[in-house]
């Protein structure tokens, strides 16, 4: 079941409040404003009550996340995107660090509040193209189908003697492998037929008329909207850390 | 003009490169009328869908001649969005023609805009209240085709087109899909239904057409005889149970799947699991293999607690066959993919060609595994299972969607491995296959067994069935129990 937060908003604002969120990822540039921003992250989960099931999925990417400090600490000065210019710098790894938790935790709260046919009906209301719209969703939902195709298939080989949760972490990696090659041909077949059953549903792609915003929505899109101004003041005329 | 509508199809032809699939089908279908297309698997009943539809040869490439008719206005050939202007289309493999998360979300999308009283009248209509918040992935697969048939007839098309419709649907659905048939009727529609066999449906069904299989040699169906089955094993009474569930529950979140389940099932015989779309029954069979354990309560199988074993380790003991082995297939050849199982847990390769000989598929053992005929790919799924020597096969729905064919192939199988002495578990809506073939049978219904006993017996009691809302048996159970 969906929490309270994905009931009450309007589409439209979901959409701008994640646009807003990933972009502040961006554009925060010091330790203490990310931080500030995970945290109220964090809190807003904690008051949706959505933290635990993102928190579990988090699970998987934490070597990765963990693995950035050390990447951007020492490789920083070759990074064709950021660097901190002092070479190894393990402060501006930490940085690093914190905004990829931010990106995961911001793209798995997508996930999790957006479904595809409010993306569909956002994009509809925007006055954007509907096959704009009908892509986003698409992607969106082979998502979820990936997801159950990857657990009936792990079900499928254990039931053969596969152990994919044992072993060294080499061995562990390798066993996925055989999990791979028909999670792959089924993906690809299952996102043919996801765009063909668009096709044959012909109501999805009509315009949908939306109720206008309500007073909830106009709060959040004008503090979003408070907030990415603030944001882009405090790290660009504030702070002269420089990123180059 | 009063032939003018109608949906007119006129010495339609289909071939896949050099295969001719379609030759010269030619039928009329009016508003109000319903129309049975019935064929063996492979008569080209799905392609018929797709030339129906658009799909062949706007996304499905084919060679199509001859003539589709909506109301006067010719559209082969023409692009998809023409076709859906007047028909709406249950595909058979209808899982991803679902859109939504949830099935509200779904439903509201085949909506042109919010309609909370079409909506509730749907859902009460399909009885799909109680799941009206669910996510999709949670539902059974009956349950899903349901959804797929009630979010196509919210689009509100002139002509519905049903490909095998009834083959994942338990007795009660079927029914719900006979009603809606008789309601689409009622409110002028036409609608064509495609399938092997369409039990449940014969009196909503005006005319019966039949479609061959073979079109260059006419060889419908091949004369295939189910082997003889001699000196059965019979379970013996005295032995412990080998799968003991002992006041077993199991909850998905909230909700619970099942309730205190008490069952045991002797060594050798074979036991088959019945009961309506979302009873518990697959839940159930992934308790015994390990892939779920009990929330509360204990599963002994061949004396282990299958708490203190991951299914990896338990697949020694169990194998479970699941529905559509060729989902799961990993391997380039026939041998490589007995030999997957047998590899995982370092055991024999002798046991691989031992399987395939059993499965007389030792002559195909350098062929890819998505080459086989359907009941070849069942038969080489269960030799993946036989080569592990596991005492405990499960077959989960086996028979679903299968043609005569493919049905004594399996019943020849279940048969040679009870010979062998394994217990066999099968999980089907088939009343009849069971009847032929299981010892005993438990029903299961909203996660509790509901009867336990003998097949004939239980099967023939009209009021158990009707309860339940299993399918009911063609023949006499009696006659059946002979051919067995």
């Amino acid at each position: 079941m969906f929490s309270k937060m994905t009931v009450i908003l309007d589409p439209r604002t979901k959409i701008i409040m994640f646009i807003s969120w990933f972009s502040l990822a961006f554009i925060c540039r010091d330790i203490y404003s990310i931080s500030v921003l995970l945290a109220s992250s964090i809190i807003v989960l904690l008051l949706t009550g959505s933290s635990v099931p993102i928190l579990k999925k988090m699970k998987y990417m934490l070597p990765l996340i963990l693995f950035a400090w050390p990447l951007w600490t020492f490789l920083n000065q070759w990074s064709l995107f950021y660097s901190s210019g002092k070479g190894i710098d393990p402060y501006f790894g930490l940085l690093m660090m914190l905004r990829l938790l931010l990106i995961v935790i911001i793209s798995l709260a997508f996930i999790y509040f957006v479904k595809p046919v409010e993306i569909i009906k956002a994009v509809s209301s925007l006055k954007l193209p509907s096959s704009f719209g009908a892509v986003l969703a698409l992607a969106f939902r082979n998502l979820y189908i990936i997801a159950e195709d990857y657990k009936s298939i792990k079900e499928a080989h254990t039931s053969r003697g596969l152990e994919l949760d044992r072993g060294s972490l080499i061995t562990r990696i390798k066993n996925h492998i055989p999990l791979l090659i028909p999670l792959i041909i089924r993906s690809i077949d299952s996102a043919e037929k996801l765009v063909l059953s668009l096709e044959l549903r012909p109501n999805i792609m009509k315009k949908r008329k939306m109720e206008p915003l309500k007073t909830i929505d106009i709060v959040i899109v004008i503090g979003c909207i408070l907030i990415l101004f603030l944001t882009v003041y405090y790290n660009y005329y504030v702070v002269t850390w420089n990123v180059s | 003009m009063e032939t003018l509508n109608c949906l007119e199809v006129r010495d339609l032809d289909c071939r896949y490169d050099s295969q001719l699939v379609l030759r010269g089908i030619s039928f009329k279908v009016k508003p109000g009328e319903a129309v049975a297309i019935v064929g063996p698997s492979a008569s080209g009943k799905t392609t018929l869908t797709y030339c129906l539809s658009g799909i062949i040869p706007n996304r499905i490439y084919g060679e199509v001649s001859g003539s589709i008719k909506i109301n006067g206005k010719e559209l082969l050939g023409k692009p998809i969005k023409e076709f859906i202007e007047y028909v709406g289309v249950v595909l058979q493999n209808y899982d991803l023609q679902i859109f939504g998360l949830t099935v509200e979300e779904d439903l509201e999308l085949s909506l042109r805009e919010k309609d909370e009283d079409m909506l509730r009248w749907v859902l009460q209509f399909f009885e799909l209240e109680k799941y009206r918040h669910h996510y999709v992935h949670e539902l059974s697969g009956g349950l899903k085709h349901r959804l797929v048939i009630a979010s196509t007839i919210l689009s509100d098309p002139k002509y519905i087109i049903m490909d095998d419709p009834v083959a994942n649907l338990d007795w009660k659905s079927r029914k719900i899909v006979s009603k809606t048939i008789e309601l689409l009727k009622e409110k002028g529609k036409g609608v064509i239904i495609l399938g092997r066999k369409l039990k449940g449906l014969e009196n909503v069904i005006d005319r019966t057409l039949n479609l061959s299989k073979d079109y260059e040699s006419n060889d419908v169906v091949k004369n295939l005889q189910t082997e003889a089955v001699v000196s059965d094993p019979q379970p013996r009474t005295s032995d412990p149970p080998i799968v003991d569930f002992r006041k077993v529950y199991f909850r998905y979140g909230r909700e619970f799947v099942l309730k205190d389940i008490s069952l045991q099932i002797k060594k050798g015989e074979i036991f088959a699991i019945m009961g309506p779309n979302g009873s518990g029954k697959t839940t159930l069979t992934k308790h015994i293999i390990g892939l779920l354990k009990p929330t509360m309560g204990t599963v002994i199988v061949d004396g282990v607690d299958t708490r203190s074993r991951s299914p990896a380790e338990m697949s020694r003991y169990v194998g479970m066959v699941f529905q559509n082995p060729e989902k799961y297939f990993v391997s380039e050849t026939v041998w490589d993919e007995v030999a997957f199982g047998v590899r995982n847990l370092k055991l024999d390769e002798k046991n691989v060609e031992e399987a395939l000989h059993i499965l007389n598929l030792l002559d195909k053992k350098d062929v890819s595994p998505y080459s086989l005929s359907m009941g070849e790919k069942i038969r080489l799924y269960i030799g993946s299972i036989l080569a592990i020597n596991p005492e405990i096969i499960i077959l989960d729905e086996p028979t679903t969607g299968q043609d005569e064919e493919t049905l004594i192939q399996i019943r020849n199988v279940v048969n040679k491995l009870k010979k062998m002495g394994k217990t066999i578990i099968i999980v089907t809506h088939d009343s009849d296959f069971t009847v032929s073939i299981a010892d005993r049978l438990a029903i299961l219904k909203d996660g509790e067994i509901f009867a336990e006993g003998k097949p004939v017996k239980l099967l023939e009691n009209q009021d158990l069935v009707d309860e339940v809302g299993i399918e009911p048996l063609s023949i006499k159970g009696e006659e059946k129990c002979l051919a067995k």
